[in-house]
């Protein structure tokens, strides 16, 4: 019949007038980048919360934007995460107590909008951090006062001794902002700016910082473009026009980088990366991540008695299948030999970790006469996939000697709430550095953060509460350093909280670009890349 | 001189590439023109299905074979617009459900015009005009309103009513009625059928009416082709039908179907039910239900041989010969 | 007295002139009444997740810090008792106000009016994929009823439905993308072409609004996989229900009639059979835009797609309550409004369907 076969064009036809539509657009392919721009894939949700340094700031994956865009009074040299150097400052002193710091400016710097920059700027950007109280308002904790006695020279006084300050103005959140632009848009460094400033969604449409690049257009959950700044005062001009910080599921960075030119992906599964090391064009690195997997037994018998018990607790760390974990966390990934990561001043070597010893563990749980030992194992569903995979291994590790581990996997905004009140009985979660300064892992000491959460207050060990707190006061770096060495051997053996990985990223590159490196501080630096 | 449509040796295949089922077979008759030819049958017996062949628009999935032939074509072989040039302008069909015969979601006045202007190449006003004269012919009242009116609007005598005008409206030749009174009031039945004897006698309209009912039969048709099981089992004139009548089935049917007079002997249904396409009997079909069944009847289909002067049966055993057990 | 029986006389009068106004009326009146509703579902729904804003906004220090969370929760007014900030917030949302923001610090409205037009253009181009091909597969199945293309068509619309959506995804950005390069990535422009000014903001028309054709060409080359991929699975949906409502249609002595009639066979497919099966195909497509809402949570992730389904995900993750409430009402209004726009279609189409 006729009516049969116009019902079959019909389809026919609107297959071919999609197919069509396919061809006519042709051969667009590609993340269309040139030689002047750089395309940098990200998994990032970056809003404009994350685009004001005093409200967002300490987004791991915002990071590499803020040091684009904003300068701040210290940085890093060479991957040196030991000892801050000069970038807006030229030089800083401390007082012998450590608790007043002078900062002499450059006097060669301007905004991008070519305002040179002043000691005023400073002051504002500082206390305007402080006042709005917001995320990353605690990095002004300490500080009592930001002075400016001329127009070069700024003054911080903090409460208490605090060596690790100067590390502390190397972390993005302080960065130096245009007081004047600020201002002039609802910016304020008053006492009540967590009432009244308004600068925030401004600052979604505009950079006012001195870095080598400034914001042109921000996209809320699609992309971020930043250009060259023209007023750029470092010595190393930006190499691109223009840089695109696109947001991208982990899944199609894979796609992407094999297809690009002039572009990084930083959110690709190790092992998936590693095994791009083969395919022609690319570069893989991989590397671990400063944010540090530990895993914890509350000390607190009203949340646990088995999780308190120490023979119990000793028997966890005794019979954790450290290596097992750390394949299991896959490529790049590197055992937490002490909290404190890898680079950072105070960091343990390799060697001093914790080692597996099954004998040792089950002995404690005889010790501890409990039978049949059962802790439950809380963590976070949906913030990283090898959470779960490490979870399953920590349970049938601890299995071998005889404790039994429930999982208890929770949403992540839930999971948070019950281990930030210290309710878990046993927890698997992580921490980011706020600061590459081993002061920001006074939160594992007893009565510390994270000791806390883990129902150790600093009555439990008064011994090592003291330790950390001489540690924390010690003024001579080289000191400071032995001494974080000597409090993590402690924790190690003392401690409920039991560093496990550091876990591998990946940063994968087209090969024809140089100066993709990683920094735990502000994981990529834009303006070092370059094409070769 | 030749017929105005001569159907020759038509069947009816269901399914004939996947399984096969024969619904109508090796049925053939003539129709003059002006000519009234009735198709009885029971229920299933394939009336629809020859209708449905001659007008060219067999479900999906059928196949016909044989010929039709009208206007020194056979319309089996034509195809696209030769064939739509015969399908409501030259040969018209009246549908057997009322209820779903008229599309719900179109005026009336669409349905009785799209055609018109299709085949007859009038515009829209002339093509209403004639529209208000055919519903006037079929007694519908107010017909401007009914123009504008939908199906679920009228009863369904009236849409019995419409669909003959519809069919009507191209001034075809031959006229497939398929129970075009089944579902009308005597009255109304009466003026259809005037309408359809004024139609054959002044333009010489030839009708194939389908039909359970005698009275309508006897009243309006020169002749009567009587189906069973997708065969014809009888065809003849139709005052020999009620008393000349030679195959069992047909007499069963006759006395199964209700008569005008009322008088004579009370309703007789037929035993048994008819059989499926699928699981058609050998030899005679009706072989089963028949009173008057020897052996020979289940072994060879029984070929329809002319017994008389215009009429044809397929029972080659005659048992009302002595008169009959009537 | 005479002003209430002269305003109930023109209601009659209008409810018998213009019915469908009438309705329309009525519908978009039971609107407001149920998008309050919804906000109290939602607002209640929301509040009693056992997460708290301030921790999910406030990174792991600054949580700790009864000052931040403090001045966190008098920012959203998340320090009064939950009854009085559900009225302020119907207070504000009857002005409109549908509250700040907590990831973006911009209004949520704003927000809306800048996020729905990626999805509406995304979502809407799928349907307009998914009704052709669906409505045209269908039909073309039924008109072969248990043949060849049949047969095929229902094996491909058994796999449309099941095929998660995020596979399937990522199968056409590996071969149409990676492997042959025909259609580019993700985003809805490429990285370096600049977007065009924000008219209505749906990037292929405001490029040719803007007269910048290249532009247009690859905002629809950007939109092409998205859309195909979201289209997919009601695809499926559609060409089934079409398949089914074609062949009960074909059943009905009226497509005989019209062929009988000797009606073009296009006349006869459109003006008679679609239009029969019409009702049913827009039942699913009504049902069809539900899903594809709802898959454009995953597309738009997947796509790097700037909608609302981006906007609600990172709301919920970041539990920003205002623009989750905001993402809610708007989808529950777009439902809504489907909805009557379902009905309303009903009655213009099919003219034994009264409204009630
Ligand atoms: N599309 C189809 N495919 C297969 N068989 C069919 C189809 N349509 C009808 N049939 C079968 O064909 C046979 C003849 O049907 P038809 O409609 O011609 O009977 P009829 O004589 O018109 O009966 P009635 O008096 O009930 O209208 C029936 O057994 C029916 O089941
Ligand atoms: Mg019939």
């Amino acid at each position: 019949m006729r009516i049969r076969n116009v019902g079959v064009l019909a389809g026919l036809l609107s297959f071919v007038s999609i197919v069509a539509a396919c061809g006519s657009t042709g051969s667009s392919a590609g993340s269309g980048s040139s030689g002047s721009t750089l395309v940098v894939d990200s998994k990032f949700s970056f809003t404009s919360k994350d685009a004001d340094p005093a409200r967002g700031g300490v987004d791991f994956t915002a990071v590499p934007l803020f040091h684009a865009m904003y300068d701040t009074l210290l940085t890093f040299a060479n991957n040196d995460y030991t000892k801050p150097v000069a970038s807006l400052a030229s030089s800083f002193t401390p007082s012998a107590d450590d608790k007043t710091f002078t900062f002499k400016l450059r006097k060669d710097v301007t905004f991008s909008n070519g305002d040179p920059m002043t000691s005023a700027d400073v002051v504002f950007s500082f206390l305007r951090l402080q006042n709005v109280k917001d995320t990353p308002s605690y990095l002004m904790a300490g500080v009592t006062s930001v002075t400016a006695p001329d127009t070069s020279t700024v003054v911080i006084k903090t409460a208490s001794p605090d060596p690790a300050l100067p590390f502390v103005l190397t972390n993005p959140a302080m960065a130096v902002t245009n007081a004047k632009q600020l201002q002039a848009h609802g910016g304020t460094d008053a006492q009540d700016g967590s009432k009244t400033d308004s600068a925030t969604s401004w600052l979604g449409t505009a950079s006012v910082g001195t870095g080598p690049y400034v914001l042109k257009s921000y996209s809320a959950s699609a992309q971020v473009v930043l250009t060259a700044n023209p007023h750029y005062w470092g010595p190393n001009k930006p190499h691109y026009k223009t840089v695109v910080y696109s947001a991208v599921d982990p899944d199609t960075q894979a796609l992407n980088i094999r297809r690009g030119t002039n572009a990084v992906a930083l959110d690709i599964p190790t092992t998936q990366a590693s095994g791009m090391k083969s395919l022609h064009g690319l570069s893989v690195q991989l590397f671990s991540s400063p944010i540090s997997l530990f895993l914890f037994m509350n000390s607190n018998p009203a949340i646990s008695s088995t999780a308190a018990n120490p023979d119990i607790q000793n028997a966890v760390r005794y019979g954790l299948d450290y290596t097992g974990l750390i394949s299991l966390a896959g490529p790049g990934s590197a055992r937490a030999a002490g909290i404190v990561p890898p680079g950072f001043l105070g960091a343990l070597p390799q060697s001093d970790a914790i080692k597996t010893d099954l004998a040792k563990a089950k002995q404690y749980v005889q010790h501890s006469g409990i039978q049949n030992p059962t802790l439950q194992l809380h963590y976070q569903t949906g913030t990283s996939a090898i959470v779960q995979t490490l979870a399953s291994r920590i349970q049938s590790g601890l299995a071998q000697v005889g404790i039994t581990v429930t999982l208890t996997p929770q949403s992540a905004i839930v999971g948070l709430q019950d281990y930030r009140a210290g309710k878990d009985a046993m927890g698997l979660f992580n921490w980011a550095p706020d600061y590459p300064d081993p002061n920001d892992y006074l939160a594992f000491i007893p009565g510390g953060t994270v000791g806390l959460r883990a129902g150790w207050p600093a009555s439990a060990n008064p011994g090592l509460a003291a330790q950390a707190a001489a540690a924390a006061s010690t003024t001579v770096d080289r000191d400071r350093g032995a001494k974080y060495v000597a409090l993590q051997h402690e924790l190690n053996l003392a401690s409920p909280i039991y560093p496990l990985v550091f876990p591998g990223e990946s940063i994968v590159s087209t090969s024809n670009l140089s100066g993709v490196q990683f920094s735990s501080v502000w994981y990529l630096d834009f303006s070092q890349i370059k094409n070769k | 001189m030749t017929a105005l449509l001569e159907v020759r040796r038509l069947g009816v295949t269901a399914r004939p590439d996947t399984a096969p089922v024969t619904i109508v077979e090796d049925v053939s008759f003539t129709m003059e023109r002006g000519e009234v030819l009735g198709l009885a049958g029971e229920s299933g017996s394939g009336k629809t299905m020859t209708a449905l062949a001659l007008m060219g628009i067999l479900p999906a999935q059928s196949r016909a074979t044989g010929e039709v032939r009208f206007a020194d074509e056979d319309v089996l072989k034509l195809r696209g617009r030769a064939l739509r040039q015969i399908q409501g302008r030259r040969i018209a069909m009246v549908f057997q459900d009322p209820s779903s015969a008229l599309h719900p979601m179109l005026t009336i006045g669409r349905q009785m015009t799209e055609h018109m202007r299709h085949h007859l190449g009038i515009d829209r006003r002339d093509s209403e005009q004639r529209a208000l004269d055919l519903l006037d012919q079929v007694r519908i009242p107010d017909p401007k309103a009914a123009l504008k009116a939908f199906p679920h609007q009228f009863s369904g005598g009236m849409r019995q009513r419409i669909q003959i005008a519809i069919a009507l409206a191209c001034e075809p030749d031959v006229l497939i009625a398929d129970e075009p009174t089944t579902a009308l009031d005597v009255t109304i039945q009466a003026g259809v059928l005037r309408l359809l004897d004024g139609l054959r006698r002044d333009r010489g309209l030839a009708v194939l009416l389908i039909t359970h009912d005698l009275a309508v039969l006897s009243a309006l048709a020169d002749r009567v082709v009587v189906m069973y099981a997708g065969r014809i089992v009888e065809s003849c004139a139709v005052k020999e039908l009620a008393t000349g009548n030679r195959h069992p089935y047909t007499r069963a049917l006759l006395s199964s179907l209700p008569r005008p007079d009322a008088r004579g002997p009370a309703l007789v249904p037929i035993g048994g039910t008819p059989p499926s396409p699928a699981a058609r009997p050998p030899g005679c079909a009706f072989n089963p239900r028949c009173d008057f069944a020897v052996d020979a009847c289940a072994s060879a289909v029984p070929p329809l041989v002319e017994i008389g002067q215009g009429h044809h049966s397929a029972c080659p055993l005659d048992p009302f010969a002595d008169g009959g057990p009537r | 007295m005479t002003m209430a029986i002269l305003s109930v006389r023109a209601l009659k009068r209008a409810r018998t002139r213009h019915p469908i106004a009438v309705f329309v009326i009525r519908r978009l009146l039971a609107l407001v009444a149920l998008a309050l509703g919804i906000s109290l579902v939602s607002f209640v729904l929301t509040h009693l997740v056992p997460g708290n804003p301030a921790v999910a906004n406030l990174g792991q220090q600054a949580s700790n810090d009864p000052a931040a969370v403090h001045a966190f929760e008098a920012r959203y007014g998340l320090d009064k008792p939950l009854p009085e900030q559900y009225v302020i917030y119907v207070g504000h949302l009857l002005h409109g106000d549908l509250g700040v923001s907590e990831q973006t610090q911009r209004p949520v409205l704003t927000d809306m009016v800048s996020y729905a037009p990626p999805t509406a253009e995304l979502a809407l181009t799928a349907m307009f994929i998914a009704v052709v091909v669906g409505v045209g597969l269908g039909l073309s199945a039924a008109l072969r009823h248990n043949g060849w293309l049949d047969r095929t068509v229902r094996i491909f619309t058994l796999v449309g439905v099941s095929i998660p959506i995020f596979w399937f995804a990522l199968l056409a950005l590996y071969i149409f993308y990676l492997r042959f390069g025909i259609l580019p990535g993700v985003g809805r422009l490429a990285p370096t072409v600049q977007p065009p000014p924000t008219v209505t903001g749906f990037a292929t028309i405001d490029s040719l609004l803007a007269g910048q054709w290249s532009t247009f060409v690859d905002a629809v080359s950007h939109l092409i996989l998205p859309a195909v991929v979201l289209a997919a699975p009601v695809t499926s949906l559609i060409t089934r229900f079409a398949r089914a409502a074609v062949l009960e249609v074909l059943g009905n002595d009226y497509v005989n009639a019209a062929r009988a009639k000797g009606l073009p066979t296009h006349t006869v497919l459109l003006r008679h059979v679609l239009r029969a099966a019409l009702s049913s195909i827009i039942t699913v497509a009504g049902l069809a835009l539900a899903n594809v809402l709802t898959g454009t949570v995953l597309v738009e992730r997947i796509f790097s797609w700037p909608g609302i389904g981006q906007y609600a995900y990172n709301s919920a993750i970041n539990l920003d309550l205002p623009s989750i409430m905001g993402a809610t009402l708007f989808v529950a209004i777009v439902y809504t409004l489907t909805n009557l726009v379902v009905d309303v279609l009903y009655t213009v189409i099919d003219p034994r369907v009264r409204l009630a």
